[in-house]
């Protein structure tokens, strides 16, 4: 009967249960509790903290459970995340909901979405000169690009064993735009700055253009970084589905069900990996502190190139549209609007932003191609 | 593998904005090329199928209605929009229309595909005052 107690005791999960453990609950917590009462992402930061609850409830390492035990439930649905699956399937989604009739109206805008990839260069010499490898740097660098599935597509070619951190630090600070980006926003413009308005004249945009544009951007982009493709190549296949008009059932399918279903895949593959074990490392809290100072130099690096191309333009940019360059769709252009508006309340820049919004996508998928091409 | 960081860092962000660079030139010019070749067809078309247009009373009264149907509050339209248009409202040679337009210096075309109204010839108010 004693033994009986004690094998009980031992198959527990309280018998394994260490303030490893209890520090990850107490994080699962805290993001459970923005998703859902502060509504920071609550599609990604709900089943990703969820996740981390399921991945951090300790187990007997025979029955294996957990996202690193092969064979495990688990296991099985982590693969689409260390295979690199699930972030091109996301893509078909977001390009299915992307409109890039903003893109089309003001192309110099796209600039802008470029300027804002130099915080994923800068993160990258950061962490190299820290320690890490050039791959683990590369992937550590582009959590800057503010774009979790890139962020997760690129860790899995290049540093498969980080993706936990990674992840959760690429979609944590995508959902804290709005609490990272304001401060660099009002640190890099002045007040007459962030009141500069702009002209909504945005162009009709023919069919034919849309219809052109996802498939021309496509080889464009891919034959300067081939690397890009397989997220690119979904994106706008996702695009065209949309502005085709006669794919709307498998438009309607990608930016439906299967975002969603992919993304609750994802989410709790994601926060499941943070297992306590491999997750409070040192080297987890070095990939946070450059994670949300790529963040920062990303939109810093945006505002202060939109501030250049005031030198030159006739008609003057709001420069914190240039913070939207960050790929955090929408949320990033919301955010500009929001600070736009709190210094002229009659100042829309929301479409404006959605430009390099919309390109910062683009961008940081161009960049994690070049750095899986000329890393991996 | 050894690499300079600073030169793998600069190399990417370089050809990150070589790339996006390339893609807003492509972008801003899109609208051209399509206006090229639409004006390519458009050129065939006359050359081999229309005759000149005879300038009669019930062509100039459609031209009207069809202006009027193509976009009377606007200052400028899109060629495809207003053939849409013009076929829509039972106008079986569009192409008439729009080269009537452009002789009676009704309408001009611009190089970026877009067809202005003439504002120094006042032809649109008086087309549109009765």
């Amino acid at each position: 009967m004693e033994n009986f107690f004690i094998s009980f005791i031992e198959n527990t999960g309280l018998y394994y249960f260490t303030y490893k453990h209890f520090i990850m609950l107490l994080v699962a917590f805290f993001f459970l509790y923005l998703g859902i009462f502060r509504k920071y992402e609550p599609l990604l930061l709900v089943p990703i903290s969820f996740g981390m609850v399921i991945g951090n409830l300790p187990a007997p390492a025979s029955m294996s459970l957990g996202v690193y035990s092969e064979g495990s439930v688990l296991y099985y649905l982590y693969q689409g995340v260390s295979q690199g699956v699930y972030p091109p399937l996301i893509f078909i989604g977001i390009g299915a909901m992307a409109d890039f009739s903003y893109i089309l109206s003001r192309p110099v805008l796209i600039l802008l979405g470029a300027a804002a990839q130099a915080g994923i260069f800068f993160t990258f010499l950061g962490a190299y000169f820290l320690g890490f490898s050039p791959a683990e740097s590369a992937a550590i660098g582009i959590i800057g690009g503010a774009d979790g599935p890139t962020a997760i597509f690129l860790t899995s070619k290049l540093a498969p064993e980080l993706i936990g951190p990674i992840a959760v630090a690429a979609y944590s600070y995508m959902a804290l735009v709005p609490v990272i980006q304001p401060p660099v926003m009002k640190l890099f413009t002045n007040k007459k700055e962030r009141m500069i308005t702009m002209k909504s004249d945005f162009r009709e945009i023919s069919k034919k253009e849309k219809v052109i544009f996802p498939v021309a951007a496509l080889i464009l982009c891919c034959l300067i970084a081939p690397g890009a493709l397989p997220l690119l190549g979904m994106l706008f296949l996702g695009n065209l589905l949309k502005e085709a008009g006669v794919t709307n059932r498998l438009a309607e399918a990608a930016k439906g069900p299967l975002i969603d279903v992919v993304t609750i895949l994802l989410g709790i593959s994601v926060g499941a990996s943070t297992q306590a074990d491999v997750f409070l490392t040192s080297k987890s809290i070095i990939i946070f502190i450059l994670g949300v100072i790529s963040f920062g130099v990303a939109t810093m690096c945006g505002i202060l190139f939109a501030k250049f191309m005031n030198l030159f333009l006739k008609e003057k940019i709001n420069p914190l549209i240039g913070a939207a360059g960050v790929s955090a769709v929408p949320d990033s252009a919301r955010v500009v609007q929001m600070v736009a508006a709190k210094e002229n309340p009659g100042n829309y820049i929301l479409m404006h932003a959605m430009a390099p919004n919309i390109s910062g996508v683009i961008g940081s998928a161009i960049a994690a191609g070049v750095m899986w091409s000329l890393i991996g | 593998m050894d690499i300079n960081p600073y030169i793998f860092a600069l190399s990417g962000l370089i050809i990150v904005f070589s790339g996006l660079a390339f893609l807003s030139f492509a972008v801003a010019n899109i609208h051209k090329v399509l206006f090229f070749f639409e004006n390519l067809s458009l050129k065939k078309f006359n050359e081999k199928k229309v005759k000149t247009p005879s300038l009669t009373k019930n062509l100039i009264t459609e031209t009207k209605k069809l202006i009027y149907l193509s976009g009377k509050y606007k200052d400028s339209f899109y060629l495809p929009d207003l053939i849409e248009k013009a076929l829509m409202n039972g106008q079986e040679n569009p192409w008439i229309i729009i080269d009537f337009l452009i002789k009676k210096n009704i309408i001009c075309p611009d190089e970026t595909g877009k067809f202005f109204w003439n504002d120094k010839s006042g032809c649109w108010k008086q087309i549109f005052k009765k």
